[in-house]
């Protein structure tokens, strides 16, 4: 932590004692009142540029909303659940797809992720061009990935999961290396002194101190998984957003809220798997 | 003499059934500083907070200042908690803000609901703070975060606060108890300070023995929720009673740097 | 050992086997060929899009940020003068959170009509979903210490909510309200994909007409609008918290 205080922003005082003074702490106040203001500016634009452009107001955020509850009541419910058993192969696609996806994206995070953070990285070439790696794949959603991944391998499953596989990389490996970022340098430091490997230190250094933070968030990169494999099904990559859209397009409404609520509750499923693998693990 | 605080058959009992306090009555003359004294659950924390009502006693009355705490309304307790301080163990700063905010939240009883929402203070009240600070050695901490300073710079900061209130009684939880010993003694040392140069009444929880006789003026020895001692320090340092009632426990009992 | 086969299990049901690989690199090449090089067929169109997509990410994460700021209050257990509304509060949030954004773009089409209304709707719900959670508990975990000494010296709620409680809870806010914005932004580039306005609209046509030059011209525009935001995110909270940031501001 700084020894310098935020003092050393302010103007000296002209106290006699070289104390500081109510001058200073008004220019404190108003630089502080002055970054607040440029935040608050730049929202502000962008508010009433967004509002011009969309001709979206409050007003229109009530109207829609009772909009949608009229419709949601009157047309969606109750749920059609005579369809459910047609629906099991595609949700266990999903879950499948998920869980792949997750396995795969994990293997592929763990070098980018160790390249990339501070304490364990190899050299300025692959430490940069793992950050700029996962920069770049973070920007692109897995579902722009799997339009393209469907070109090639076909409509189904299999495009989607190597898109959440490739895809979810950018945003673990960032995960990843942030939290090794984390780890102290110190315990380290004392593998290396003792004249370790770099393997050595990963696993004995890294590894202990990570380990919650990792697990943690490749549990998260599940959670992630399974609702983009739930929408990946409208570009046709598999999963059961695809009888969503039909659904949807052949205005069977009633049998769309039954996929949303398997969609809900597959959902739900994963965070509990999630909460006892943390507690048991951590 | 004034009395500054009065009270009078003070009981408090938990909800769990412990009986915290029993019965316990006191007077305390204008700009006396008194020690607390008793070991863990003899009931210390839970009369201090009974005084200016964070915690509601079962029976029994404390007035501050001639003013009936315990039957004081919403508007009237406002207007007696602003002018009480309170010094706490855990510092109780808001730890992200500036030393000199946290002292200046000491006038938040007295300014507008909004304007000290706000955080807006007048010029005078801005220096009446910073000359605070000053006086207890913080004159260059002044804007630094409270999460930034030692622990005996923040119980300053703590003190700086009550001192911002105004306040004519100042209760003191346990302050020193988190603090190293050379800034316990500069902690007791300026409470003394401003309990003689300001004429505040002072009331300090300690468990540790050594440090109440040194400072205070007089001690007030809690066993089970009942006062069992009661009197300057030198007077007790002779009690037989006294000793028998406090044994061996904590701290040395009698090492006496110099008679009160 | 039980993670490896469950993998492959799966991986098999999904009929991941090398088999489906052996086209892959024929097709791979001739997608290259259709998609190089990247075109943009006509760019003030994309532009537009392009800009609609923006400001539907701007006003979702605004509706949603000031729906959840209240809503939290509300909702947290230690500041709320509601005492029921906690558990409400945060069921509404849970059920929010489990549907996909996209998919609530959909009920919002179905129900309001295409266009970015439904997908202003849609990124505000969610948002809601996850910001509410967040923002309470920050609100709960508040130390009460500072709270009590306020309270001990005469301050009143309101005195007490805005110099205690939000120096506190502010950058956790902050951090999860630019965390929030990240994600609209990139789902609102693909709101359009099924009809809520944006670009996504015109990357689906692109693909569907196997235009891939232009599907990838598309992309790199969104590419470039995801980074652009997570740049102005990362000078916003710079902004924000000062040049005084010690701790890392670690998103739980």
């Amino acid at each position: 932590m700084s020894m310098t205080d935020s003092s050393s922003r302010s103007p000296q005082a002209q106290g006699d004692t070289g104390h500081a003074t109510y001058g200073d702490y008004k220019a404190m106040q108003r630089s502080k009142l002055r970054s607040w203001s440029l935040v608050g500016a730049v929202i502000l634009i962008g508010y009433v540029w967004s509002t011009f452009g969309t001709g979206f107001n409050p007003v229109d955020f009530v109207r829609a909303f009772g909009t949608s509850v009229v419709f949601i009541v009157t047309e969606m419910l109750p749920p059609d659940l005579s369809i459910i058993p047609r629906l099991v192969g595609p949700a266990l696609d999903t879950l499948y797809m998920s869980y792949v996806a997750a396995i795969a994206c994990i293997f592929l995070s763990i070098p980018i992720g160790l390249l990339g953070a501070r304490q364990t990285r190899l050299g300025p070439i692959s430490f940069y061009a793992a950050r700029i790696l996962t920069a770049f794949v973070r920007s692109l959603p897995s579902l722009i990935l799997a339009i393209f991944l469907v070109a090639i391998m076909g409509i189904g499953a299999v495009a989607g999961t190597f898109a959440m596989a490739i895809g979810g990389v950018g945003i673990l490996g960032k995960l990843y290396y942030e939290a090794i970022d984390t780890t102290s340098l110190n315990q380290i430091t004392g593998i290396n002194a003792a004249g370790g490997t770099w393997l050595q230190k990963v696993g004995q250094g890294v590894w202990p101190q990570a380990r919650p933070a990792l697990v943690t968030w490749s549990l998260f990169r599940l959670d992630l998984n399974i609702r983009s494999a739930a929408v990946l099904g409208l570009v046709g990559a598999g999963g059961i957003g695809f009888d969503l859209d039909v659904a949807l397009k052949l205005f069977q409404y009633q049998q769309a809220t039954t996929i949303i609520l398997v969609i809900f509750v597959m959902v739900i499923m994963v965070e509990a798997i999630n909460g006892t693998i943390r507690k048991y693990t951590l | 003499m004034t009395v500054a605080l009065s009270v009078q058959g003070l009981t408090k009992t938990y909800a769990d059934g412990t009986v915290a306090l029993r019965d316990i009555t006191f007077d305390i003359p204008q700009g006396q500083l008194v020690a607390v004294i008793g070991q863990s659950g003899a009931g210390k924390s839970t009369l201090i907070q009974c005084i200016n009502r964070l915690v509601v006693p079962t029976s029994g009355s404390v007035f501050v200042n001639g003013h009936d705490v315990t039957q004081a309304n919403g508007h009237d307790l406002r207007l007696i908690r602003r002018e009480i301080g309170m010094v706490f163990q855990e510092f109780n700063l808001v730890e992200r803000l500036s030393a000199l905010r946290n002292v200046l939240h000491g006038r938040l009883g007295y300014i507008g609901s909004l304007k000290g929402a706000m955080g807006i203070f007048s010029k005078a009240e801005v220096e009446d703070a910073l000359h605070i600070l000053n006086r207890v050695g913080l004159e260059d901490q002044v804007f630094k975060r409270c999460s930034d300073l030692s622990g005996g710079q923040k119980q300053r900061v703590g003190i700086s606060r009550a001192l911002m209130q105004g306040a004519s009684l100042i209760l003191a939880d346990e302050p020193i108890a988190s603090l190293d010993p050379a800034s316990s003694s500069m902690v007791m040392e300026i409470l003394r300070s401003i309990a003689r140069s300001d004429g505040i009444t002072t009331v300090v929880n300690l468990h540790q023995m050594d440090h109440a006789f040194e400072f205070a003026d007089r001690v007030i020895a809690l066993r089970d929720g009942r006062i069992v001692a009661d009197g300057s320090p030198a007077s007790l340092r002779d009690d037989d009673v006294f000793h028998h009632v406090f044994g061996n426990d904590e701290s040395k009992p009698v090492q006496s740097p110099d008679p009160a | 050992m039980l993670l490896l086969s469950i993998f492959v299990w799966s991986s098999l049901q999904l009929g991941l086997v090398p088999e489906r690989f052996s086209s892959v690199f024929e097709r791979s090449e001739f997608l290259f060929g259709l998609t190089f090089p990247p075109t943009l067929h006509e760019p003030a169109r994309v532009l537009v899009a392009a800009v609609e997509t923006i400001q539907i990410a701007i006003l979702g994460t605004v509706f949603g940020i000031m729906l959840s700021v209240p809503l939290a209050f509300l909702g947290a257990r230690n500041v709320t003068p509601i005492g029921w509304a906690s558990w409400l509060i945060k069921g509404i949030g849970a059920l929010e959170r489990a549907v996909p954004s996209l998919i609530w773009a959909i009920l919002f089409i179905v129900a309001v009509g295409f266009g970015p209304t439904a997908g202003i709707m849609a990124l505000a719900v969610g948002s809601v979903g996850m910001l509410l959670k967040a923002y309470a508990e920050s609100i709960e975990e508040v130390p009460e210490g500072p709270i009590e000494a306020l309270r001990a010296m005469g301050a009143t709620k309101f005195q007490i909510a805005f110099q205690g409680v939000l120096p506190a809870v502010l950058p956790v806010f902050v951090a999860w309200s630019v965390f929030r914005w990240d994600i609209n932004v990139r789902y609102s580039t693909l709101l359009g994909i099924v009809g809520a306005g944006g670009l996504g609209f015109d990357l689906i046509r692109a693909a569907r007409t196997a235009s891939y030059d232009r599907a990838l011209g598309i992309s790199l525009v969104i590419l470039v609008i995801i980074m652009g935001s997570e740049l102005l995110s990362n000078w916003l909270q710079q902004r924000i918290e000062g040049p005084r940031t010690e701790e890392l501001i670690t998103i739980p």
